[in-house]
C-alpha cells in the first residue's frame, strides 16, 4: 500500500496577500518587545503634539509674544500643569510648541544630510580604492574628526542666530556620519556574489548602486535615522541653550532650560520640565529605533 | 605592518587632518559676513584706526596669503591673535581655561571607562538574569538623558535637597588655587602636597563629571555587553571551554579582549563629544572652562578666539583618536596585519 | 568489551525563539566506547552540532533540556555542579571545528592559545606543565606545520585555511584526550588538503588510542574513517550499524535515499535525491519526523516517533517497517 504525500508549498501566490502577510509579520515582530511598542507610542504622542500644537496646547498664545507678569513664576498647579516661567507663560504649552520646532529641525536636517551622505558613501564605497574614494573619505574624515555637536556649534556661531541657520549648521555636521556608515556597508557589500553577478550581466552602475547595494544598507540606515531624530533634537537643544537657533519669544527646549537654570533652585520647574521633555523625545525615538532595528535585522536561527 | 610604521602613518594622516581643519575653520571665519576689524573696535572708531587694524590682521591681503600668514604666526609664535572679548591674547585665555575643562573631561573619562566596562561585563556575565535587566534598564535611562538634564537633576538633588556638594565654580569662594604647574587644580594640588585643596577641587568636579559621564558610560556598558554576548557564542570560545580551560580564564582573557574593541572605539568618540556637552554643564555649574569660554566667544563672533579654541580642540581630538587607534590595534592585531579592520 | 566513554540517552533539546520553541533534538541516543571511532552522518540542520554542544554544555542561554541524560565516564554531566564540571572538562575532550577561522581566537597568537590549553590540560587548577613550549612545538610539528617556532607567534589571520585546521589538530595532539570530536573537519578545505587533514586525524586517534566522533555529511568520509556509524535526521538517530554493514545493507528509507543520492562515476544515470525538506522544528510532525518525505510511510508513522530497535548484528534502526523482527514490509 503506497501512501502519497504532497509537499505543500509555503509560497503564497497572491502578491497582495503576501504584502499584508509581511506587514503582519513586521507588526508582530515589532510588538514582541513591549519597549518598542512604548517607543512607538511615545513617538506618536510627540508627532501628534507637534502637528496639532495650536489645538492641543492649553494656552497656545503663550508660545508667541505674550507676557503676564501677574502669573509669573507659578509652580505647577491645575491651571498650569508645568508651572509658568519668568514672564508668566505656561510652560506646558511652550513645550508643545517647542516639539514642533524640534521635529521640524530633525526632519529638515535628516532630509538633506541623509541622501547626501548616503550618495557620497555609496559611490565612494563602490569605487573604493580609487581617487574618488580617497577624496571623499578624506573630506569626511576632516568633518568626523570633530564631534558633531561641536562642529554644529561652531558653524551656527559663525552665522546669524536663526532657526534656519541652526538647521544648516546641524545638517553640515551630520552628513559625514551617513557617508561613513554607507561607505563601510557599500564597500563590503560590493564584494558579494550577487553584486558581481549583476556586474557580469552588464547592469548599469546606477542599477547596481540603487537596486543591489542600497537595499542591503537600508536596515542600518533606517535604524540610524529613527535614532537620529532624537539626537538631532538634542543637538538642536544644545544650540538653543546657548542662544543659537530659534530666538525668543519663540519657544525652544534648550532656551527654556537655559532660562530655567538661572532660576534654580527656587523655581526648579522652569528648567526641569523642558529637560524632561527632551528626555522624552530622545527616549521615545531610541526605543522606536531599537524596535526598527529588531524588525529589520534577520531573525537569529 | 608592524606597530611602529602604523603609528607613524596615523600621525601623518592626523597632521593632514589638522591642516584640513585649519583650512576649514579659517575659511569659515573669513567667509562670515562682517568686518572683523570693525567688530573688534566698535562702530564709533574712526576709519583710519579700523584700517590700521585691518592691515595688522592682514585683512587686506588675498585669502590664501592671509591663511599662510596666519599659519606662520600660529606655528612660530603660538600667536593666535587677541580676543575681542577678554582683550588679551587668545593664547593666555586658552592657558587659563583649557586645563579646567581638561580636568573635567579627564575625570569624566575615568568614570566612563571604569564604570562603563565594569557594568557591561557584569551584565554579560549574568546575562538574562535580574542583574542584567536592572543594569540594562539603568543604562538605557542613562543614554537617553542628556548630560545637561543630568546636570539639572543632580544639582537639584545633591546641592539643594541634600547639601552634599557645591554647585558653583572650581573651588570654594576665597580659596587660593595651587601653584600652577599643569593648570589643573587637582593635579597641581597633589603635586604640591596640598591634600585639603585637592579635596576641594575634587568635590567641585564630581557632579559635573558624573552628569557628563552618565550617557557615554551607559552606552559603553551596553556595547560591551552586546559585544561580549556576540562573542560568547563563537567557536573559538567553545573550543577553549571544550579543552578544559576554566570559565574564568576564558571570560577574562579570551572573551574580554576581542569584545573591548567596539566599546573602546565608541568611548573614544564619546569622550571627544564630551567636550561639546561640557559647555552646557560648565554653564550650569558655573565652571570656568574652555567650553564655556568657547561658547562666549562664539556668540560675540570673536574670530581669533574661535579659531584658537577650535584648533586646540582639534589637536585634542586628534590625539584622542590616535590613542584610541593604538589601543584598538593592540586589541585586534588583524588591523595592522591586514591594513584595515576586520 | 570495552567500557562506554559517552552515553547520551533520550536527549531532548529545545530552543526558545520568537514565537515558539524549536524542538531540535527529539530523543537522541548515542554512545561511544573507549577507543572507538564513531561517525555521525546527517544533512545540514539535523542537529549534529547541537548534540555536540549539549555534550560540552555550551548551549546558548535560550536552550533548554527538558528530558534526557548525558553520561560521560559514567557520570551524568547534566546534573553536575559547575566545579565538578570544570574538573571533568579539564580531563575532557578535544574538539575540531568545521570552520578553523572561527575556531581560533583572532586576537591571540597560536602560541598563547596553545599554551593555555596545555596549561589547563592537567585539570582546572592548571598545574605546572614543564616545557610547555616543547610540547607545543612538537604538537605543531606532528601536525605537519612548517616553521613551528614562527607559528607560535603568528596570528590566525596570517595562516591559510588548511594551516589553521592543522593548528586546530595540533591543539588536539598537544593534549592527549580520551575523546576527539571532529565536526566536519574537512568541509571548508580544498580537496587536496582534505586528505592530509583526515590522515592527520586518523593517525592522532590511533596513536593516542582516543575515541573519535566524526561528524560529517559526507558518506564517503564516514566510510573511510569510522568503525560504526550513526545516521541522524531532524533531531533523531534513525539508524546505527558497523560501518561496513550500514553501507552494505542500509535499512532506513532515509539512509537508503542518502546512499542512492551519491552520484556514481560508473553505471550511468543521474543520482536520485530525496524529495522534500527537513521539517520545521517549531511544528515538527507528530510521529516519525521523516514520514512526510518517506515513500513507505503508513499509519503508525504519524502517531509517534519509532524507537531504535535491534535489527540483528548490532544494527539498529528507528522505523516501523522493521518492528517486531518482522521483515521489510515494503512489498505489502
Amino acid at each position: 500500500m503506497m501512501t502519497e504525500r504532497m509537499f505543500t508549498s509555503n509560497a503564497i501566490e497572491n502578491p497582495w496577500v503576501r504584502t499584508l502577510d509581511s506587514l503582519k509579520k513586521t507588526g508582530y515582530k515589532f510588538s514582541r518587545n513591549w519597549l518598542s511598542v512604548l517607543g512607538l507610542v511615545m513617538v506618536v504622542i510627540i508627532v501628534f503634539l507637534a502637528v496639532f500644537a495650536p489645538y492641543v496646547a492649553p494656552y497656545p498664545q503663550h508660545a508667541g509674544k505674550f507676557v503676564d507678569f501677574k502669573n509669573k513664576n507659578q509652580p505647577p498647579s491645575w491651571q498650569h500643569l508645568m508651572g509658568t516661567d519668568t514672564i508668566g507663560r505656561d510652560i506646558l504649552s511652550r513645550i508643545i510648541f517647542a516639539f514642533r520646532n524640534a521635529l521640524l529641525m530633525a526632519i529638515v536636517v535628516l532630509a538633506i544630510s541623509v541622501p547626501f551622505g548616503m550618495l557620497t558613501g555609496l559611490t565612494a564605497g563602490y569605487y573604493s580604492g580609487t581617487w574618488f574614494d580617497t577624496v571623499i573619505m578624506r573630506v569626511t574624515d576632516v568633518f568626523i574628526s570633530i564631534p558633531p555637536i561641536i562642529l554644529a556649534l561652531s558653524i551656527a556661531a559663525m552665522l546669524k542666530a536663526t532657526l534656519m541657520n541652526a538647521m544648516i549648521a546641524v545638517t553640515v555636521s551630520w552628513w559625514p556620519w551617513y557617508t561613513r556608515i554607507t561607505y563601510s556597508l557599500a564597500s563590503s557589500i560590493k564584494n558579494e556574489y550577487y553584486v558581481q553577478a549583476a556586474e557580469l550581466t552588464g547592469a548599469s552602475k546606477i542599477y547596481i548602486l540603487f537596486r543591489e547595494i542600497l537595499p542591503n544598507c537600508s536596515s542600518s540606515l533606517l535604524t540610524k535615522m529613527a535614532l537620529d531624530v532624537g539626537w538631532v533634537t538634542l543637538v538642536g537643544a544644545a544650540l538653543s541653550f546657548v542662544g543659537l537657533g530659534e530666538q525668543p519669544p519663540k519657544p525652544a527646549l534648550g532656551t527654556m532650560i537655559a532660562e530655567g537654570v538661572e532660576r534654580m533652585p527656587a523655581q526648579w520647574w522652569i528648567a526641569l520640565f523642558p529637560a524632561l521633555a527632551i528626555m522624552f523625545v530622545v527616549l521615545g525615538f531610541n526605543l522606536f529605533g531599537d524596535g526598527i532595528r529588531d524588525v529589520l535585522s534577520p531573525e537569529e536561527a | 605592518m608592524r606597530l611602529g610604521p602604523f603609528i607613524l602613518r596615523r600621525l601623518a594622516l592626523s597632521i593632514f587632518v589638522l591642516f584640513g581643519l585649519s583650512i576649514l575653520i579659517f575659511s569659515i571665519a573669513r567667509v562670515v559676513p562682517g568686518d572683523p576689524a570693525r567688530m573688534a573696535l566698535g562702530p564709533r572708531t574712526p576709519v583710519e584706526v579700523v584700517e590700521r587694524l585691518r592691515q595688522q590682521m592682514y585683512l587686506d591681503k588675498p585669502l590664501l596669503q592671509q591663511y599662510g600668514l596666519w599659519l606662520r604666526d600660529v606655528v612660530t609664535h603660538g600667536n593666535l591673535g587677541d580676543s575681542l572679548l577678554t582683550r588679551r591674547p587668545v593664547k593666555q585665555d586658552i592657558q587659563e581655561f583649557f586645563p579646567a575643562t581638561l580636568e573635567l573631561v579627564g575625570l569624566t573619562a575615568i568614570f566612563i571607562i571604569i564604570a562603563g566596562i565594569s557594568l557591561g561585563v557584569l551584565s554579560a556575565r549574568y546575562a538574562n538574569t535580574w542583574v542584567d535587566k536592572v543594569v540594562r534598564l539603568f543604562s538605557y535611562l542613562g543614554i537617553v538623558t542628556p548630560a545637561f538634564a543630568w546636570a539639572v537633576i543632580l544639582m537639584l538633588l545633591f546641592c539643594f535637597v541634600w547639601h552634599l556638594f557645591p554647585s558653583y565654580g572650581r573651588l570654594t569662594e576665597g580659596v587660593i588655587p595651587p601653584v600652577t604647574i599643569t593648570g589643573m587644580y587637582t593635579v597641581d594640588s597633589l603635586l604640591n602636597g596640598q591634600l585639603g585643596l585637592f579635596w576641594d577641587a575634587f568635590v567641585h568636579l564630581i557632579l559635573p563629571a558624573i552628569a557628563l559621564a552618565l550617557p557615554p558610560m551607559s552606552q559603553a556598558a551596553r556595547i560591551t555587553r552586546s559585544s561580549m554576548a556576540d562573542n560568547q557564542n563563537k567557536d573559538c570560545i567553545a573550543s577553549m571551554i571544550a579543552y578544559g580551560v576554566p570559565n574564568r580564564v576564558v571570560t577574562r582573557k579570551y572573551l574580554l579582549k576581542p569584545s573591548l574593541i567596539s566599546p573602546i572605539t565608541v568611548m573614544g568618540m564619546d569622550i571627544a563629544a564630551t567636550f561639546g556637552y561640557a559647555f552646557m554643564v560648565e554653564k550650569i555649574f558655573g565652571f570656568p572652562g574652555l567650553a564655556r569660554y568657547g561658547i562666549q566667544v562664539m556668540l560675540v563672533k570673536d574670530i581669533n578666539a574661535i579659531v584658537g579654541v577650535v584648533m586646540v580642540l582639534g589637536v585634542v581630538f586628534i590625539t584622542l583618536n590616535i590613542v584610541v587607534d593604538i589601543i584598538v590595534v593592540y586589541l585586534d592585531p588583524r588591523i595592522r596585519l591586514l591594513g584595515r579592520s576586520s | 568489551m570495552s567500557e562506554t566513554l559517552l552515553d547520551i540517552k533520550n536527549l531532548h533539546v529545545w530552543f526558545k525563539v520568537y514565537g515558539g520553541v524549536l524542538k531540535v533534538l527529539n530523543g537522541v541516543n548515542f554512545n561511544v566506547k573507549f577507543g572507538e571511532k564513531v561517525g555521525l552522518v546527517g544533512e545540514a540542520g539535523c542537529g549534529k552540532t547541537t548534540t555536540m554542544k549539549a555534550l560540552l554544555r555550551i548551549l546558548p542561554n535560550l536552550a533548554l533540556i527538558p528530558e534526557g541524560d548525558i553520561f560521560v565516564r559514567g557520570k551524568n554531566i547534566l546534573k553536575l555542579s559547575s566545579i565538578e564540571l570544570a574538573d571533568l572538562r579539564g580531563r575532557g575532550l578535544s574538539m575540531i571545528f568545521q570552520d578553523p577561522t572561527s575556531a581560533l581566537n583572532p586576537v591571540f597568537t597560536i602560541g598563547q592559545q596553545l599554551y593555555d590549553i596545555i596549561k589547563y590540560s592537567a585539570g582546572s587548577s592548571g598545574q605546572k606543565v614543564a616545557n610547555k613550549k616543547n610540547v607545543a612545538l612538537s604538537a605543531l610539528h606532528e601536525a605537519r606545520l612548517p616553521d613551528p617556532e614562527r607559528m607560535l607567534d603568528s596570528y590566525p589571520i596570517q595562516l591559510s585555511g588548511g594551516m589553521r585546521q592543522r593548528v586546530c589538530i595540533a591543539f588536539a595532539i598537544a593534549t592527549a584526550r580520551d575523546l576527539l570530536i571532529a565536526d566536519e573537519p574537512t568541509t571548508n578545505l580544498d580537496v587536496t588538503i582534505q586528505d592530509q587533514v583526515l590522515r592527520l586525524i586518523r593517525d592522532l586517534v590511533e596513536k593516542k588510542g582516543s575515541s573519535l566522533i566524526l561528524i560529517t555529511h559526507s558518506l564517503g568520509l564516514a566510510r573511510e574513517t569510522t568503525e560504526r556509524v550513526y545516521v541522524m535526521y531532524a533531531g533523531n538517530m534513525i539508524e546505527m550499524a558497523d560501518t561496513s554493514l550500514l553501507f552494505k545493507k542500509p535499512l532506513h528509507p532515509y539512509t537508503q535515499g542518502l546512499l542512492a543520492s551519491v552520484p556514481r562515476l560508473s553505471g550511468g544515470g543521474f543520482a536520485e535525491g530525496i524529495p522534500g525538506r527537513i521539517p520545521d522544528y517549531r511544528n515538527p510532525p507528530p510521529g516519525c519526523r521523516f514520514a512526510p518525505r518517506c515513500q513507505y510511510a503508513f499509519a503508525p508513522c504519524t502517531k509517534a516517533m519509532p524507537p531504535l530497535i535491534d535489527a540483528g548484528d548490532g544494527h539498529q534502526v528507528a522505523c516501523y517497517l522493521y518492528q517486531n523482527g518482522q521483515e521489510d514490509r515494503r512489498n505489502a
